[in-house]
């Protein structure tokens, strides 16, 4: 392993710029996924970040570190981890087995560390536990983790998330450094991911089904390794009305916590059911599976509020179909809010890089809105989120407006009015000039027009307005063009 | 390319779009008149291929016609009917051609029309040298492909 380490730095170093882990693995004869491992551990093992890995790009050594010596990547003695990675391990292993004591040799045996440092460990273990609201049990030669069953779920996943796990963008790679996961376990809980999109005819994106995956997993740890009371739980009116309300998707966590009590052997509390069902409203559902989530009036309350406050600052505005497609986002995250579900914005650097100012703008507004609506604080990742269907609205009324000129044979009529478009409104962009055969969904997507100006009479594709124009494209032409561009622009002002 | 300048005419649109198709269908380029006049007119229904200032470009297209043709027809005045602008149509440009195939010829023709002096100049310029000025306009290096 530090034989590849030390390969991997060497070719980061000779590359210039990002190198696909693709590349990498091939270079290196070893899986995609060994490459993550081996940047995560090189990370680990440094106070800052050495190599950065971009979605898309690949991995990069950072430039002002590349320079420098490498310090040594693994910590002395036999361990392959950090401090850092081992307290945490150790700490996952106590957090899956509570309330079961676990004898301290056994817990720190693969790390081949001396009593101090378990001492040391334990007492940094501790500190963590304790911001959680739990507590470390010791005697002589074991020790357990003690307190609340939703205390230690939210313990398990700021460990998960300090171990980095919810910074990967796909389950696999998520999985390749989930303690305890077996290939069985994996495909299960990728089975029961597969049957909730099957139900709800969508694929549940990024991060979500990270969260859903990472929820599942501790849920079959806890199950196997450990024990939590029988909640004596009822359903309270709001759970009764929300699961009415939700009649779906609360059918579908009905199924799900079935095949995991198949699965694991056991009988799940009602609680496990809610837990799943909420977390199955906290995802952001596209297309036709949007309108399983009836629009709570909050959310419309919550939107106005941060848009008001957004525009107050920015004076940026969103048009009709950003409002909803964030409307779409804030639905989900609100549930998250209120259920404590936290979700990780791998892309949050990039977004404050290229959006520092517009990112600043909505944090407040989120903080604002969240102190408002007598919310939890919303975190930066969260705001990372809500900052890309600003940031697209922004991109959007900056951009020249797109005219695509249209003939039926593309080369007639149509050549002739592309110049007349250039001639009198230079500002427009024409993406292209084309005959009526190519008037098609898929090419319209790819041009992205504001209008298609034509010679000749055809239906509109995707409510992109059609002007009917002649070639001569007169005064009557130039002056509907015109008001169709001004429409627009009111449009997007007017919401 | 070939250009082909038809001699002046008296008639309307279509028994001059009828003509020419005679003109063609004679010399096995089209099928036969009536198809030239119908698929020509299919195309004028659609919207009209007139462009102002005395010019109208009228469409025939097939698929596998090639090479390319384009057909010049000045209109007496006593024939004119009027273009979108009103004015009376001079000068048919008949196009024919494949619409699969790119048409780079055509593309500077049309081009060169959005000048209104080059359609002047074309409207003016005798049937005889008629071509070969069209053939500028489309960038042609030569008259070669002139029939």
């Amino acid at each position: 392993m530090r034989e590849r380490t030390k390969e991997l730095l060497t070719l980061l170093a000779r590359a210039d710029g990002y190198v696909t882990a693709e590349e990498l693995a091939n270079s290196l004869a070893v899986s995609n996924k060994t490459i993550y491992r081996l940047v995560e551990r090189i990370n680990a093992a440094h106070t800052e970040p050495l190599i950065v890995t971009s979605r898309g790009k690949g991995v990069k050594l950072l430039s002002e570190n590349a320079a420098a010596p490498v310090k040594p990547v693994m910590p002395s003695g036999h361990s392959e981890f950090s401090p850092l990675q081992r307290q945490n391990k150790v700490l996952l292993t106590l957090l899956f087995k509570a309330p079961y004591y676990v004898q301290r040799i056994q817990l720190f045996a693969a790390y081949y560390v001396s009593d101090s440092v378990i001492q040391s460990d334990l007492t940094a273990i501790s500190n963590l536990l304790a911001a959680d609201e739990l507590k470390l049990v010791r005697d002589h030669t074991q020790v357990a983790v003690s307190g609340k069953e939703e205390n230690i779920r939210r313990a398990i996943n700021h460990t998960l998330e300090r171990l980095n796990l919810f910074s990967v963008t796909s389950i696999s790679e998520f999985s390749a450094g989930a303690t305890g996961l077996d290939k069985f376990d994996q495909a299960f809980i990728v089975g029961e991911i597969n049957r909730i999109e099957r139900t709800i005819d969508g694929d549940i994106p990024y991060p979500y089904n990270i969260n859903l995956f990472s929820h599942m997993y501790t849920l079959i740890m806890r199950a196997r390794n450990g024990r939590w009371a029988e909640a004596d739980y009822q359903m309270t009116p709001v759970d009764v009305q929300t699961a009415r309300d939700n009649a779906v998707l609360y059918e579908l966590a009905k199924v799900i916590i079935g095949d995991f009590d198949r699965y694991l052997v056991t009988q799940l509390p009602l609680t496990e059911e809610l837990n799943i069902f909420q977390y199955l409203l906290s995802i952001q559902l596209g297309g036709e599976a949007s309108q399983l989530l009836p629009m709570a009036p909050e959310v419309s309350a919550f939107t106005r509020f941060l848009t008001d406050q957004v525009a107050q600052q920015s004076h940026l505005v969103l048009d009709a179909a950003s409002l909803t497609d964030l409307e779409r986002h804030i639905q989900p995250m609100l549930n998250r809010l209120r259920n404590e579900i936290t979700v990780k914005n791998v892309w949050l650097t990039e977004i404050k890089k290229q959006y520092g100012d517009l990112f600043k703008v909505i944090a407040q507004a989120l903080t604002a809105a969240a102190k408002h609506f007598r919310l939890a604080p919303i975190s930066a990742d969260e705001a990372g989120f809500v900052t890309l269907y600003f940031a697209r609205c922004m991109e959007e009324q900056d951009r020249p407006k797109r005219v695509v000129i249209m003939c039926t044979s593309g080369q007639g009529t149509s050549e002739l009015l592309r110049v007349k478009v250039n001639k009198y409104f230079p500002d427009l962009v024409v993406p292209a000039v084309i005959s009526t055969a190519q008037y098609t969904e898929d090419n319209m997507s790819t041009w992205h027009p504001d209008v298609v100006l034509s010679t000749v009479h055809v239906q509109p594709i995707d409510h992109v307005p059609v002007l009917l124009v002649s070639a001569l494209f007169g005064d009557l032409d130039r002056t509907n063009l015109r008001h169709i561009l001004n429409d627009q622009v009111e449009a997007a002002n007017a919401h | 390319m070939r250009i082909d300048v038809y001699p002046t005419t008296t008639i309307g649109f279509r028994p001059t779009l009828t003509a020419v198709g005679a003109y063609l269908a004679a010399r096995g380029i089209v099928p036969s008149a009536s198809v030239f006049c119908e698929t020509a007119l299919a195309r004028e229904q659609l919207g009209s291929t007139s462009i102002g200032a005395g010019l109208m470009v009228p469409h025939y297209m097939a698929a596998g016609f090639t090479p390319a043709r384009l057909v010049l027809v000045p209109i007496h005045a006593d024939a004119s009917w009027a273009g979108v602008d009103g004015e009376p149509i001079q000068l048919l440009l008949i196009t024919c051609f494949d619409p699969a195939m790119p048409q780079p010829a055509f593309r500077d023709l049309l081009r060169a029309l959005a000048d209104p002096n080059n359609g002047a100049r074309l409207i003016q310029t005798p049937d005889a040298e008629l071509a070969a000025v069209a053939a500028k306009m489309m960038k042609m290096e030569d008259n070669n492909g002139l029939n």
